[in-house]
């Protein structure tokens, strides 16, 4: 991709498109959809594919009920919508890691609805603290790698997946860096500048990513004493909060969400063996709710991530059915109250009306602005 | 004269409330909301300032509140029902450090600090379950208006169960007692305990601080209250005008504004 004369304009655009039309231009059979911010994107990466994660913005399909029992979360029926409307069939596969059980089902579902779409399944270790998981977790990784051999056709090379690495730290430091510049950005700019590192070609992305940066760097700051919060929580797949926040006056300091910057604070080692490498940067990222991490709950990482960007407030956003954040949120809530840290609860799923949110949204930075 | 207009424009009631100095209550007016809620607010807008000789020149500063607050063009800044209810409650009932506030389409639970500013707060997320609608709907299937429910209420021994939190499912439930012989007043206590326990539910997250005041327009439902304090074993304060608690706390928002523009 040539330097765009707006990185910016590159980035929201592909976050405005259910799945990007870059896919359609693509070599045939390089583009692989992933669902999770644990998928091995550099694995992929290394075995010549093109990981796009799949999205879910817009109420999910009725005929998802057919499939799915009712308490069955948003994404996992749009990504069920996607594989019954013939959405996937540009891609050479898609990979669902085992997030959780709806998730793990849906692998299944979709080999029943859609037997074209090639299904890669991928069960990353749920307690990542175990002395155990690494070991395990590089086995999966070549068992994975095997697959890929197996039915693509695809090899990797130690040198390739040690390229791979060095290819998404540099995306990781480039989303770093906007996510320190976020002063410079409305919070549906910088949530769009941070949700296309999953949508783009990763070297399309860092281009965008790092020209970003650099105007960011020279621009001035200009989101002023507007509340400053902390957007956490599961995917958001679609503008309407970050939006809300802009048009109700507030500020996005800082991000912990699947599609933000919660993976990005753990870089690969570069020598060494890499497979080993990968392992490891799965297992230390930021953990999902999803995961168990004793030594790493997820209100104390908000908690702290509250105070290093000086956020008055954590706005957790919840997909209405998420059972492993459900659990998760009880805990964290009451770290972040002993915190001293106001904290406003969103259960939304794709296509949420905008009435209730706004008001929730509005409300709380009243709270957090001390009253209206 | 200097007078501040607070406007809440409800899903089902809209209701305005001037103000003068010191936060004196000069007119008040309430109204269905229909299917312009906007228009009706305009309309008493020109009502209650008609009321209190204050003419259009006079209102120094307008807050609207309510589920069409986005739509009414004509005032000065727009407020969220949250922040509004915690301001009129507090000036309705100065100690208040919980308000419970059940509209005709949500409800809500706000926690308020020493100083009378919001600390917390949660609404309703599911659906109509511990709304004014959820009675609204349930009150037409036992043949009684809303506002017939709580005398009904006082006639009851023993409230039945009623399980389900879904208005719909509920109905049905209502239905079912009906054909089972199940006296009326019974039925009605037990919708009214299923209404507290939902609110209930939901004033878990938050905390029931005593003094706990009540507002919106069921707070009018007698049964409602006693079903309230007889479940979360607290008593409950229901200030006169606890309809228009909303509207005068955007009142009272609006007259603060206007001082510090001053």
């Amino acid at each position: 991709m040539s330097a765009s004369p707006d990185p910016l304009a590159t980035l929201r655009g592909v976050c405005e498109e259910k799945l990007p039309a870059w896919i359609r231009d693509a070599p045939k059979g390089s583009t692989i959809g992933v669902a999770c911010s644990y998928a091995p994107l550099e694995l992929l990466h290394a075995a010549g594919l093109l990981p796009v994660r799949l999205r879910c913005p817009g109420p999910p399909p009725a005929d998802s009920d057919t499939w799915l029992p009712p308490f069955t979360c948003s994404v996992v029926r749009g990504l069920l919508g996607m594989a019954v409307d013939g959405s996937l069939v540009d891609l050479a596969a898609v990979l669902l890691p085992h997030t959780c059980d709806s998730m793990q089902e849906l692998a299944g579902i979709c080999r029943l609805v859609a037997p074209g779409v090639e299904v890669f399944t991928f069960v990353e270790p749920l307690a990542v603290e175990s002395p155990y998981a690494q070991a395990y977790l590089q086995q999966e990784l070549r068992g994975l790698a095997d697959r890929l051999r197996e039915r693509l056709g695809r090899r990797i090379t130690d040198e390739g997946l040690r390229e791979s690495l060095a290819l998404y730290n540099r995306i990781r430091q480039a989303r770093a860096r906007i996510d320190g510049l976020r002063n410079r950005l409305p919070a549906l700019d910088a949530w769009a500048a941070l949700a296309a590192a999953w949508l783009l070609p990763p070297e399309d992305y860092l281009e965008a990513a790092e020209q970003l940066a650099n105007t960011l760097q020279d621009a001035e700051p200009r989101m002023g004493d507007r509340p400053r919060l902390l957007l956490a929580g599961s995917v958001i797949d679609e503008p309407l909060i970050p939006a809300l926040i802009d048009e109700l006056g507030g500020q996005v300091v800082g991000d912990d969400l699947c599609n933000g910057m919660r993976d990005a604070d753990t870089l690969a080692s570069e020598s060494g063996d890499p497979w080993t490498a990968l392992a490891v940067r799965l297992l230390r990222r930021g953990a999902c709710p999803a995961k168990h991490a004793p030594s790493r709950p997820l209100g104390q990482r908000l908690a702290d991530l509250a105070a290093r960007t000086r956020a008055q407030g954590v706005v957790q956003v919840m997909v209405k059915f998420c059972d492993p954040h459900a659990f998760e949120v009880v805990p964290a809530t009451q770290t972040l109250s002993s915190a001293g840290c106001p904290q406003l609860l969103l259960e939304v799923e794709a296509g949420s009306g905008r009435g209730q949110v706004r008001t929730r949204l509005q409300a709380f930075l009243e709270l957090v602005s001390g009253g209206p | 004269m200097s007078a501040y207009l607070g406007i809440d424009i409800g899903s089902r009631v809209v209701k305005v409330v001037l103000v003068g100095a010191h936060g004196r209550v000069l007119a008040r007016a309430v109204a269905p909301a229909g299917i312009d809620g906007p228009a009706i607010a305009a309309e008493l807008t020109a009502r209650v300032c008609a009321e209190a000789g204050v003419g259009p020149r006079e209102v120094g500063y307008t807050v609207a509140t309510g589920y069409g607050r986005v739509r009414f063009c004509e005032a000065d800044a727009e407020v969220s029902e949250i922040t509004c209810h915690a301001r009129g409650a507090r000036h309705l009932v100065p100690g208040a450090r919980t308000v419970i506030d059940i509209g005709g389409q949500d409800s809500k639970v706000i926690a308020l600090d020493e100083q009378g500013r919001v600390a917390d707060f949660c609404m309703n997320d599911r659906c109509a379950a511990g709304t004014g609608r959820f009675l609204e709907v349930t009150a037409e299937a036992l043949g009684l208006s809303v506002e017939g429910l709580a005398a009904e209420h006082a006639l009851a021994r023993q409230p039945v169960t009623i399980s389900s939190t879904c208005t719909v499912f509920a109905e049905s439930e209502v239905i079912s007692h009906l054909a089972r012989g199940t006296p009326r007043p019974e039925i009605v206590a037990g919708l009214h305990h299923a209404i507290a326990s939902r609110l209930l539910g939901m004033a878990g997250r938050v905390g029931l601080t005593p003094v706990v005041v009540c507002t919106g327009g069921v707070a009018q439902n007698a049964g409602v209250i006693a079903a309230l304090e007889a479940i979360g074993k607290v008593a409950i304060t229901v200030p006169p005008d606890a309809q228009l608690a909303g509207a005068l706390g955007a009142a009272l928002i609006a007259a603060a504004r206007a001082a510090e523009r001053r």
